[in-house]
């Protein structure tokens, strides 16, 4: 297939066969990808997983602004070990819609070209917030966000059985080999066992008070002292 | 209609993965379907994959839970109906329905 930079479908098949390459070859080393977002706070690391268009990215923004370190708005490695998983940063320019100048002016200052999507930013958050990038953490909390047309956020936990849903729905297993996806699972089922899980109902405080991210969500990870 | 001998087995593509001591969840990578297992789902799964029947399933099922033999046999032949109409389980070579 010719790359065609002008063509928005050849680039995004491109990509696409790129990044599934990519997660074969690194199924051979023990490390799996999975669609989410993972932050940390004090050194205790969130995962937020969900589908595209759930308020993923725009949280995450909300909660690097507040002072949380960050590792990816997007796609995150996980690496088993006996103490535990630890999740990687995979990609670390977030996909924001150009709109979300409006709720972080300043934004553009960290827009560079996008690979993917036209319609979305690619933003160096790195650039803005040049001490907060991470490499790695050991997550404690499992989010799965869902934006909901109401004044107020809440969080409701979730059950190990929800959350497992949750992580599959975000991670490519049919595409590779059985003992691939097995191992896969496998890790999946690791981080369940190791977290604890909540839905975050994200009303429009979320966007409306830039603190309200990190006041909602600061106490799952304390409360796990 | 299933029988007290009759074997099952997981299917293939179907992966397992426990959650807690009670928990665990199933799922079929082909039909992408994921079926979570309580504490007497989890009971049934093993005896079956260890290579029980389903009667020494339903037997072991009567005895840990202290219900009587018809409802422990309900209990296991409905389950594993289901979880065959999922495609979670398959017959077991040679076994089905073949009292030795």
């Amino acid at each position: 297939m010719a790359l065609d930079a002008q063509n928005l479908t050849s680039r995004w098949v491109a990509c696409a066969v790129v990044l599934e390459s990519l997660a074969i070859l690194l199924h051979r080393h023990d490390l799996f990808s999975m669609h989410a977002a993972a932050l940390a706070r004090n050194g205790r690391g969130l995962v937020v997983a969900a589908a595209a268009d759930s308020g993923k990215s725009t949280l995450t923004f909300r909660l690097v602004q507040s002072g949380w370190d960050y590792l990816s708005d997007d796609t995150v490695l996980l690496r088993p070990s006996p103490d535990g998983v630890t999740v990687l940063g995979l990609r670390s320019h977030f996909s924001l819609d150009p709109e979300a100048e409006e709720l972080f002016p300043g934004l553009s200052r960290g827009r560079e070209a996008s690979l993917l999507k036209e319609e979305k930013w690619a933003v160096n958050v790195e650039a803005l917030y040049p001490k907060q990038r991470i490499d790695a953490c050991r997550p404690e909390v499992l989010l799965f966000p869902t934006i909901v047309d109401a004044p107020e956020s809440r969080i409701a936990p979730v059950s190990k059985a929800e959350a497992i849903g949750g992580l599959l729905a975000q991670s490519s297993l049919a595409r590779v080999k059985l003992d691939h996806a097995a191992a896969h699972v496998d890790v999946l089922g690791r981080l369940v066992r190791e977290t604890d899980a909540y839905t975050l109902y994200a009303g429009r405080d979320i966007l409306d008070d830039p603190t309200r991210a990190d006041a909602l969500l600061a106490p799952l990870l304390s409360a796990t002292f | 209609m299933l029988h007290p001998h009759d074997h099952f087995t997981a299917d293939s593509e179907v992966l397992f993965t426990q959650l807690g001591d009670n928990e665990a969840v199933l799922l079929h990578l082909t039909t992408q379907y994921y079926y979570s297992l309580n504490e007497t789902g989890l009971a049934i799964w093993r005896g079956v994959n260890e290579g029980m029947s389903l009667g020494e399933v339903a037997d072991a099922i009567r005895s840990e839970y202290e219900i009587d033999e018809a409802g422990a046999w309900k209990h296991v032949s409905d389950f594993v109906e289901h979880l065959k109409k999922m495609k979670l389980l398959v017959e077991a070579p040679g076994s089905v329905g073949s009292p030795g």
